[in-house]
């Protein structure tokens, strides 16, 4: 008798996973079903909200591109004041050699994105200058 | 006209005469039960459509007994005992409905047939939107198959024959002739037709079940949903159907041909067939609900039913589904505790998957008590749900009992 109760324990058990195992299915399809829906309903918004993605995004390359080749200019340029001594901490060593006729006009520097990293960019050349020195 | 006597003459009062008292006796109790049976489906107080047939059925197999050239008692409609291919072949050309009853009901292509149909009357959309609930209430309403089982065993009948008879918990007559057919086929028309008669009672029990076990004010209760009850596309019912006939029969071939019937069902109310739809929800579920009316009727005789387990079936019968109901209604507490009160335990009832009838029982016991209160999405959900896990039930227990 105990081994068929046991029995029947084990046929209870394994109708409930089973049961679960089915619901999960179920829930399975009908999730997917309103994935599906969703993005057939909302076709035309995704596919703008695509573009807009896909447009932002490439400003935001162009924008790192420039960027970065401005930073390449400016450090460039760092570089050539140093080997000047234009941009020297200490003044006494400029030469008074001009670096020649710089590509960049005042808006490459006083405009706020490019002057936060230019004065990044300067800053950490000349705190490593400082370094040195010390 | 000297030699001929009365009882010769009108074979039906002779045999009631040569059988002896008891034989007499059951055959007047069934012709009165059968009358009973017609007037019951008549007034609508059981399912008519099988009821009607069933009565009549039975009276005319009890009353048109006679005698056969070897003197044996029988009759010219059916020999559901035969089992010889000449005696069948033989049997085929003399009573009328052995080619039905052996070519449909005897194979299980009836119950197919009748759940194909009850496929057609499923809309998979309320299970989709809640299948966690509705299966969990489902597997509360097999209380009854499973107590019933050991305790069958328990009383003298065999696993095969204990589980035949405890698929009546799971209120589903296409399974119960299956699971009996395939584990106890010597037994298998007393338990139908224990099952089909008990399966009409439940339109008239569970409301007193109901309401002696959950008080007005929980039967009242509204339920308050924040979302809006989605409704799905007939392709992914579709989809639903064909997803899930293929992972049940992968589980339990032994039941594929009813999960295929089942699931066909659904398929063809959601592709879009007009003609086959029309064909299979109307002619085909009525056609053959009559007809398995008429042989369970017929299949009423006596001389077959006087098998002394059959006291031991009815009453497992009746315990199997009241315990199936009384489980449903746990599981629907269990739910009302879970969503802190935003559930109506009535709901559980329609987890016994008598469909529809449960779940038209259970919105019509609420509708007294609060005719605000909609519940019938919910149920039918439940209701779906118990014919997939009194499916899984017949699948493992016609798979495993046999080890036993």
């Amino acid at each position: 008798m105990f081994k068929l109760l046991l029995f029947t324990l084990q046929m209870m058990g394994l109708t409930f996973v089973i049961g679960f195992l089915v619901a999960a299915v179920i829930k399975l399809t009908a999730s997917g079903a309103d994935y599906f829906e969703f993005h057939n309903s909302h076709e035309s918004e995704l596919r703008r909200l695509k573009q807009l993605k896909r447009r932002r995004r490439k400003r935001i390359f162009d924008r790192l591109f420039d960027a970065q080749e401005m930073e390449i200019d400016i450090m460039e340029h760092h570089i050539n004041g140093i080997s000047h001594g234009a941009d020297s901490p200490n003044e006494m060593d400029f030469h008074g050699v001009s670096p020649g006729v710089s590509s960049f006009d005042l808006l490459d520097y006083y405009n706020s994105a490019h002057n936060k990293r230019y004065r990044r960019v300067v800053g950490k050349k000349s705190s490593d200058n400082n370094n040195t020195t010390n | 006209m000297e030699g001929v006597d009365f009882f010769s003459l009108f074979q039906g009062f002779g045999t009631l005469v040569a059988g002896g008292w008891v034989l007499a006796l059951a055959r007047i109790c069934f012709v009165l039960l059968g009358f009973i049976l017609v007037y019951l489906g008549w007034k609508g107080v059981l399912e008519p459509m099988v009821m009607i047939p069933m009565g009549i059925g039975m009276v005319a197999i009890n009353c048109g007994t006679l005698l056969m050239p070897n003197g044996e008692m029988g009759n010219l409609f059916l020999d559901p005992m035969l089992s010889d291919t000449n005696q069948l072949m033989d049997s085929m050309q003399i009573n009328f409905l052995q080619p039905i009853y052996t070519l449909t009901f005897s194979n299980g292509l009836i119950a197919c047939f009748v759940f194909m149909g009850i496929g057609t009357l499923l809309d998979v959309g309320f299970l989709l939107q809640k299948p966690f609930v509705s299966i969990f209430l489902a597997l509360c309403a097999e209380l009854g198959t499973f107590l019933v089982f050991p305790l069958a065993t328990f009383i003298g009948l065999t696993p095969s024959e204990s589980a035949s008879i405890a698929m009546v918990g799971g209120a589903d007559g296409p399974m119960v002739l299956f699971t009996s057919l395939v584990l106890a086929k010597h037994l298998f028309v007393p338990i139908t037709v224990v099952a089909y008669l008990y399966l009409g009672l439940t339109y008239g029990g569970y409301p007193y079940l109901v309401k002696l076990l959950v008080p007005k004010r929980l039967r009242a209760i509204k339920m308050v949903s924040d979302k809006k009850p989605k409704s799905y596309q007939p392709k992914v019912k579709l989809a639903f159907s064909v997803l899930l006939c293929a992972l049940l029969s992968f589980l339990f071939p032994v039941a594929s041909p009813l999960f295929f019937s089942l699931f066909l069902g659904i398929a063809v109310r959601e592709s879009g067939m007009k003609h086959i739809y029309d064909f299979v929800s109307g002619p085909l579920l009525y056609g053959s609900t009559f007809i398995l009316g008429l042989l369970l009727g017929v299949l009423c005789d006596a001389r077959l039913l006087l098998d002394p387990k059959i006291l031991k079936l009815l009453i497992l019968g009746v315990t199997a589904l009241l315990l199936s109901g009384i489980g449903g209604i746990i599981g629907g507490y269990i739910m009302y505790f879970i969503k802190r009160g935003n559930f109506n335990p009535v709901i559980g009832i329609a987890a016994v998957s008598c469909v529809p009838t449960t779940a038209k029982v259970a919105q019509k016991i609420v509708s007294k008590d609060n005719p605000d209160s909609i519940i019938l999405g919910d149920a039918l959900g439940a209701n779906i749900s118990g014919v997939i896990t009194s499916a899984i039930i017949t699948g493992i227990y016609v798979t495993l009992v046999p080890y036993l």
